[in-house]
């Protein structure tokens, strides 16, 4: 299976997930040098910008999806944040947050389970 | 709900109770311990989980916070790898408590969950016994180490898998009883020093040494046999009191020296060190202090061959120690007491060729290399040795014939000697906290050692004579009280005062 497949799978599982729970999606796959953003979301209820980083994968030889941010992935993450935040003037001064979303999904590409992780930074 | 168990760490010789407490909750993976621990400690997270994960349970996969109290103290040593994985476990539901309830936790885990030996097993379960816990969990093969201590369970753990059997009540670990002591051997060997041929005022000399614990400097021409006399003497020491062997196992416990082969000190150390040794390996040192070459041969012998060739600052670096039987080393962050009650025993040569006090070959060294030469030990080094002996050179003929006659008969003597010596000792000593007459200080002299009016005459005389300082008076005192202990006397008499004083200082 194809991974670039797979990440997108996974990427619009996430948004879905999102939506369901009372969030707006604000924007998707931003791109920066420093590092890239695959949701950019808005929580109705806490009213706090979330940055999402989506996770896929099919097997769990190498571990839970969860387990695969490594540190320099959150430091990137956070670098494009905080990026997305300087460019952004309107959302600037809104409360924020990073987020994971681990998706599971099996060989075949069906669902198999998706877990969120709010606040990965420092929660 | 973080649980909590206790385990224990050391600095030098000083213990202290930590208490581990895991708590597992949702998030992210991660896994951190805090509490400062150094490296060894940080590392211990690689070994936990795969200790965990190979002894067939199941390693929580969220966010796992170890927390080591008291928070402010420095922990070392991967001591801790046991109690974290079992607080982890405890945790997590995946092993019950209440088998760990007033006992402290130690142990190395490897790889496959293997429990490894630990440096401190001794010392830490005295500290255990003196706090009041009732159980303690340590490797196994510490186990035989540690029975040295009553009063305490010990028991001992193969694995991880054992500890987590044992804590579910599927297996039971019966507390380790030590088998019965082993003989006890007598450690005064003849043998040895009575295959060296002639030197017989040397001999004596270190005899005497031995009975009293006193410091001992020989000198002599190269060959003579300065270094093999000394090396046979480690023979002639009277076996270790079980106080002792306890303070010196401690030490060697700290450092790491024990094996599975020999878990205590039984025989008095004798330390023989090269003349390269730096002085932190001597006085002990170190970021986080260690013992140093001192302290290891606490109750026992430090022997510094060729000693006018050590580094003069590593020798005046002594002179404390040698004093006050401890040594206090003081680092930024903590300063750590050691005790060192060793015997110094030295051997050197008279000057850079060696054969000043040869009375056949002609030394050529100058006058100014001579006093160069001796320059190297200052005085108040020198005026810490109680025994100054001149070896001289037996005739190598002698030697060779003596070899095939049977054993001098009369040599039996020097047995009952020590055996006197160390009666006397024991009783006068009883109720003090030395051991030694070498250790006496100036109140234990006037209480214990009563001179004949004849012997104080003489002394009196010789002090004057022979310019003798306070503490060389005292030394001879200390010294002919050896001597009249081999000979069983109450007072000191004349002629332990003779020979007492033939043991100065000659210069």
């Amino acid at each position: 299976m194809d991974k670039m497949w797979l990440g997108k799978t996974g990427e619009v599982i996430a948004e879905k997930f999102l939506i369901a729970n009372n969030y707006k999606i604000l924007q998707k796959n931003v791109y920066f040098r420093e590092g890239e953003l695959d949701i950019v979301a808005f929580e109705i209820i806490t009213q706090e910008i979330v940055f999402v980083e989506v996770k896929t994968r099919s097997s769990n030889l190498f571990g839970e999806p969860e387990e695969s941010v490594t540190h320099e992935k959150k430091i990137k993450t956070l670098k494009a944040a905080i990026n997305f935040l300087n460019l952004a003037r309107e959302i600037r001064h809104k409360s924020w947050r990073i987020d994971v979303i681990a998706v599971k999904l099996t060989r075949e590409g069906k669902f198999l389970g998706i877990k969120h992780f709010k606040n990965i930074l420092n929660g | 709900m973080a649980e909590k168990i206790y385990s224990c760490s050391f600095t030098g010789l000083l213990c202290r109770i930590i208490e581990v407490e895991a708590d597992i909750s949702n998030g992210m993976p991660s896994f951190s311990i805090v509490g400062l621990g150094d490296t060894s400690v940080q590392e211990s997270k690689e070994r936990v989980r795969l200790g965990i994960k190979n002894s067939g349970m199941e390693f929580p996969k969220t966010r796992k916070t170890i927390n080591l109290a008291p928070a402010q103290v420095r922990k070392q040593g991967a001591l801790f790898d046991l109690p974290i994985a079992l607080s982890m476990l405890i945790e997590s539901k995946q092993v019950p408590k209440e088998k760990f309830e007033n006992s402290i936790i130690v142990g190395e885990l490897s790889l496959t969950g293997k429990v490894n030996r630990i440096a401190g097993a001794l010392l830490i379960t005295q500290f255990a016994k003196e706090q009041g816990f009732e159980k303690i969990f340590l490797p196994a093969d510490n186990a035989l180490e540690a029975s040295f201590i009553e009063g305490i369970e010990i028991i001992p753990i193969e694995d991880l898998k054992d500890i987590v059997e044992f804590a579910s009540g599927k297996k039971e670990i019966l507390p380790y009883k030590s088998a019965n002591e082993d003989s006890d051997q007598n450690t005064c060997d003849f043998t040895f020093i009575d295959k060296i041929i002639g030197l017989e005022k040397a001999k004596r000399a270190l005899t005497i040494g031995a009975c009293g614990r006193h410091n001992i400097l020989l000198h002599g021409s190269p060959g003579c046999g300065k270094t093999i006399l000394c090396r046979a003497f480690k023979h002639l020491l009277p076996q270790m009191t079980k106080e002792e062997i306890l303070e010196t196992t401690k030490i060697y416990s700290v450092s790491g020296l024990l094996n599975a082969d020999s878990p205590l000190v039984k025989s008095r150390p004798f330390r023989e060190v090269h003349h390269t040794a730096t002085m932190s390996s001597i006085i002990g040192g170190g970021n986080i202090p260690r013992p140093g070459e001192i302290s290891l041969a606490h109750n026992g012998i430090l022997f510094f061959d060729e000693i006018a060739e050590f580094n003069p600052t590593v020798l005046d670096s002594l002179r404390q120690p040698l004093e006050d039987k401890f040594i206090n080393i003081s680092r930024i962050n903590l300063a750590i007491k050691f005790p060192s009650n060793f015997m110094f025993l030295a051997t050197m040569n008279p000057c850079p060729c060696g054969f000043k006090t040869d009375k056949k070959i002609r030394c050529i060294c100058t006058d100014s290399q001579i006093g160069n030469y001796q320059k190297r030990l200052s005085g108040p080094l020198l005026d810490r040795f109680d025994i100054f002996v001149e070896v001289e050179k037996s005739n190598i003929h002698e030697v060779l014939e003596k070899e095939s006659q049977p054993k001098n008969p009369q040599k039996s003597s020097h047995p009952s000697f020590m055996e006197n010596a160390e009666k006397m000792q024991k009783e006068r000593f009883s109720k003090s906290s030395i051991s030694r007459n070498g250790d006496m200080d100036i109140e234990d002299i006037k209480k214990y050692c009563e001179l004949t009016q004849d012997a104080k005459d003489i002394l009196n005389r010789a002090s004057e004579k022979l310019n003798l300082s306070n503490r060389g008076y005292l030394k001879i005192i200390k010294i002919s009280r050896t001597i009249a202990d081999m000979d069983l006397k109450e007072k000191i008499e004349t002629p332990h005062i003779l020979e007492a004083l033939q043991y100065r200082r000659t210069s």
